[in-house]
């Protein structure tokens, strides 16, 4: 194999394991490390294959590459999704994480849940109208009304969380 | 004398609390690197290993810068050169230096202290009480 083979094929497989990065973010990586290869090759007596082989594994380098991206990128969001990656590449280091995780998980079930349920009310209330007495049919839409605000201020207060969690674990990454 | 090298982030050491200390400085490094003007990549690789003990696996340095660039500590361009490709210059950003000067006095009070603590343990040759 020659030397750009070798570069082309460590590339490669980089962009395969940054995947879950962005393609512009994928291309600027893979730009900065080929610059490094070559600049490592003509500026010191190695051969590429040393070059790369003290560059690590593409996946070990796409690993690091890819435990701060996430993390950041979370902490930054109001994705659920997101938060909950996030926080899930966390949970791989620890009982906070996993903790952070769970809470996460319940606090957006749990919200999804009330406004879903808040939602439904009305609906059944309104198709089994003669079932209910008028007064009764206030005080369940207004029920419903509260529920969903119960459970949309359980969504923010999850997100606050999670954002506040995953800002926490940057901080704990940071030496100082 | 050789200078122990930092390995990659997953790998197995025998030394791990030693890899762990110095990667945690890592950061802090990496932003000193810049303080007196832009770098490149291999050029903050050389210049730690010149000016420190920091003799680090070399795909370490790169997520770092990238994580830096995203928290606005440091800002980057690609620059062309007359001889040779482009190459991606980092430096600090206003931010990166408040962040830096922070972190350079909680350094020397905690290795301060730290250091007068272990005098002591440093004075006595024998391990045996």
């Amino acid at each position: 194999m020659t030397d750009n083979e070798q570069i082309a094929s460590y590339l490669t497989a980089l962009r395969v394991h940054l995947a879950s990065h962005g393609v512009a973010e994928q291309d600027e990586i893979a730009r900065e490390i080929e610059t490094h290869i070559r600049d490592s090759v003509e500026n010191s007596v190695l051969s590429v294959g040393a070059v790369l082989e003290r560059l690590g594994s593409p996946q070990e380098l796409a690993d690091q590459y890819r435990e701060g991206f996430l993390v950041g990128k979370a902490s930054r969001r109001l994705s659920p999704l997101v938060l909950l990656r996030g926080s899930l590449r966390w949970s791989a280091g620890g009982l906070f994480g996993i903790l952070a995780f769970v809470v996460g998980l319940a606090g957006y079930f749990l919200g999804v849940g009330l406004v879903l349920f808040g939602l439904i009310v009305p609906v059944w209330i309104l198709t089994h109208r003669a079932l209910h007495p008028p007064a009764s049919l206030w005080t369940g839409m207004a029920s419903a009304l509260l529920l969903c605000l119960i459970g949309g201020l359980m969504l923010l207060l999850t997100t606050l969380f999670m954002r506040a969690s995953l800002r926490t674990f940057q901080r704990w990454q940071s030496p100082l | 004398m050789a200078k122990p090298r930092i390995p990659p982030a997953n790998g197995d050491s025998p030394d791990r609390w030693e890899a762990q200390l110095r990667k945690g400085a890592l950061e802090m490094a990496a932003l000193a690197s810049l303080w007196q003007g832009p770098l490149y990549g291999l050029e903050i690789i050389r210049f730690l290993e010149s000016q420190s003990s920091l003799v680090l696996a070399e795909g370490t340095i790169y997520p770092i810068l990238n994580r830096l660039k995203a928290e606005d500590l440091l800002a980057a361009e690609w620059v062309e050169v007359e001889t040779g490709h482009p190459r991606k210059y980092y430096s600090l950003t206003e931010s990166g230096r408040h962040r830096l000067r922070r972190m350079a006095d909680a350094w020397m009070s905690f290795s301060g202290g730290l250091s007068r603590l272990l005098g002591p343990v440093l004075e006595r040759q024998e391990i045996a009480p």
